[in-house]
């Protein structure tokens, strides 16, 4: 069967040179139903974009819900192997209410998971991957990375109360440095994690640029060593992408929910798009709430933003 | 066309005063009354373009990547949760966002407490915060006649002076959060254009404090 790639949509046509690329790198490609138990995302509502969620009663009575997100059915339904690599990626649509509306809408997602044992190797080929991603949509594109590992130290230092602790998170999230010293003037967070904070996140930039500053704010903490640790990956992933690797910034407001997900993070952004186009990152906790020993990482990117 | 750096600005007095602001940090010296009915207005030199937009859709404009950095009060991101980074308080455009009501209102609890505002959103947040159940009604303006007329029983809106409130005989219940103005940016524009934000951010950081050192 041959077919005329022009009677395709721009975005399908992204997700089949999306998909091509996957299963060229050796990812098998998975289809699953658009549907699931409602009760797979009321259990880990944190974990998904947004807390809406379409619903709708089955005719044998169930609760049943419109997937909102991928990753959590990819997981649910693959057998917890941590000895072995699984890779897997997808093009689906997903239904939810994105930042920018206040309504619901279709979304279509092509993306890859890794799930078992994921060496720093893989963590590093995933994130080249992503950069891979972006070049086909556009050569002109950033991936900036973050490191959740070393967030989440700041921000469980700085407060025992889990409302704090969200607050951060957001302002984080925000690159809201005046909120966070706020907090700190209050006394409501303790002024040394408030300045960690504040430091890390007017961080931006190459990893070059950035990594003696990331080892300072970290020096005085007994996980410093976080720094050197996420400073390594980063290289690793530079070396992988050898001259593209000035697409790769540091910024740590980059984030996502810390009981999900841990270590690297990132966000792609393609220029001329006023929003992040591909999301992504380690996801250990997530794996460890649902009980599977395994660990995973993975990355989305959203096809339907170029129609 | 895309050397420019595009700012949204909201028009009136915190338009003015952010102008003000990008003159004394010596990035950019706009004339606002020269520009008469334009809503575009360019600093060839700054390589700027400054975009009057209603202070409420400022953040809008920066959220989608309309206008790279903006200034727009804490009220309507409070509001809106723009998808934005929010770079700097600018310590100017003070007020409060408050609950007010009739003088000697008691809430008593007694059903859902009727609130008129703009700013539906943040009030259910508030009070959903106090776990206090309240029926919204949504106004675009002109808020403080509504209890008066029975039309709600407090109004949830932000208070500068305070002199709007005592002429139709309101007070102040409780203070909700304070409003400034912020400086902020879109996420991909941050990232594509960091050095340039970067650097007009830090020089309306020192403007912004010497003008608050001045008062």
């Amino acid at each position: 069967m041959e077919i005329d790639i022009g009677v395709l949509s721009k975005s399908e046509q992204l997700a089949l040179a999306l998909r091509t690329l996957y299963a060229k790198k050796g990812y098998s490609c998975y289809r699953m139903s658009r549907f699931e138990e409602l009760s797979l995302y009321t259990d880990n509502l944190d974990f998904l974009v947004s807390p809406d969620i379409l619903t709708f009663t089955d005719r044998n009575g169930r609760l049943k819900a419109l997937k909102p997100d991928v990753t959590l059915s990819i997981v649910k339904s693959r057998a917890d192997d941590p000895t072995v690599l699984d890779r897997i990626c997808y093009s689906e649509s997903v239904f939810r209410v994105p930042n920018e509306a206040d309504s619901f809408k279709e979304i279509s997602q092509t993306g890859v998971e890794c799930i078992g044992n994921v060496t720093e190797d893989d963590v590093a080929e995933v994130t080249c991957l992503a950069c891979e991603s972006l070049d086909i949509i556009s050569k002109d594109n950033l991936l900036v990375v973050s490191d959740l590992d070393i967030l989440n130290r700041l921000i469980t230092a700085a407060s025992e109360n889990v409302d704090v602790r969200k607050k951060l998170l957001a302002f984080a999230g925000q690159k809201n440095v005046a909120a966070i010293n706020k907090l700190a003037g209050s006394g409501e967070i303790p002024e040394i994690i408030g300045k960690g904070l504040s430091s890390l996140l007017l961080l931006s930039g190459e990893n070059g640029e950035v990594l003696e500053d990331l080892r300072k704010i970290c020096s005085g903490f007994s996980w410093g060593g976080l720094a050197e640790a996420f400073s390594a990956t980063v290289n690793k992933v530079e070396e992988k992408l050898g001259s593209d690797s000035s697409k790769l910034r540091i910024d740590f407001s980059v984030t996502g929910d810390l009981k999900y997900y841990n270590g690297i993070v990132f966000r792609g952004f393609v220029k001329g798009i006023h929003t992040g186009v591909l999301t992504g990152g380690r996801y250990d906790g997530l794996m460890a709430k649902l009980g599977k020993k395994s660990k995973a990482i993975g990355f989305a990117v959203r096809t339907d933003i170029l129609s | 066309m895309e050397d420019y750096l595009s700012v949204a600005l909201p028009k009136g007095r915190l338009g003015e005063k952010v102008l003000q602001l990008f003159k004394k940090a010596g990035i950019a010296d706009i004339d606002i009354e020269k520009a008469g009915r334009k809503l575009c207005i360019e600093d060839e030199a700054a390589k700027l373009r400054f975009i009057l937009v209603k202070p409420y859709d400022s953040a809008v404009f920066v959220e989608r990547g309309a206008a790279d950095v903006g200034v727009c009060g804490y009220d309507v991101l409070a509001e809106q949760h723009s998808d934005v980074y929010e770079l700097l308080d600018l310590g100017f455009g003070k007020c409060a966002m408050c609950v007010a009501a009739p003088k000697g209102f008691v809430d008593a609890n007694a059903g859902p407490l009727k609130v008129a505002t703009k700013y539906a959103n943040a009030a259910e947040e508030y009070f959903s915060s106090k776990g206090r159940d309240i029926d919204v009604i949504k106004l675009n303006g002109s808020i403080e006649p509504a209890p008066m007329l029975g039309l709600s029983d407090v109004i949830f809106d932000i208070v500068e002076t305070g002199s709007t409130l005592r002429e139709n005989r309101l007070e102040v219940v409780e203070k909700a959060f304070d409003v400034s103005a912020r400086f902020i940016a879109n996420k991909a524009s941050y990232n594509f254009r960091n050095k340039e934000i970067r650097t007009i951010a830090d020089r309306l950081a020192k403007a912004a404090a010497e003008m608050q050192e001045q008062n």
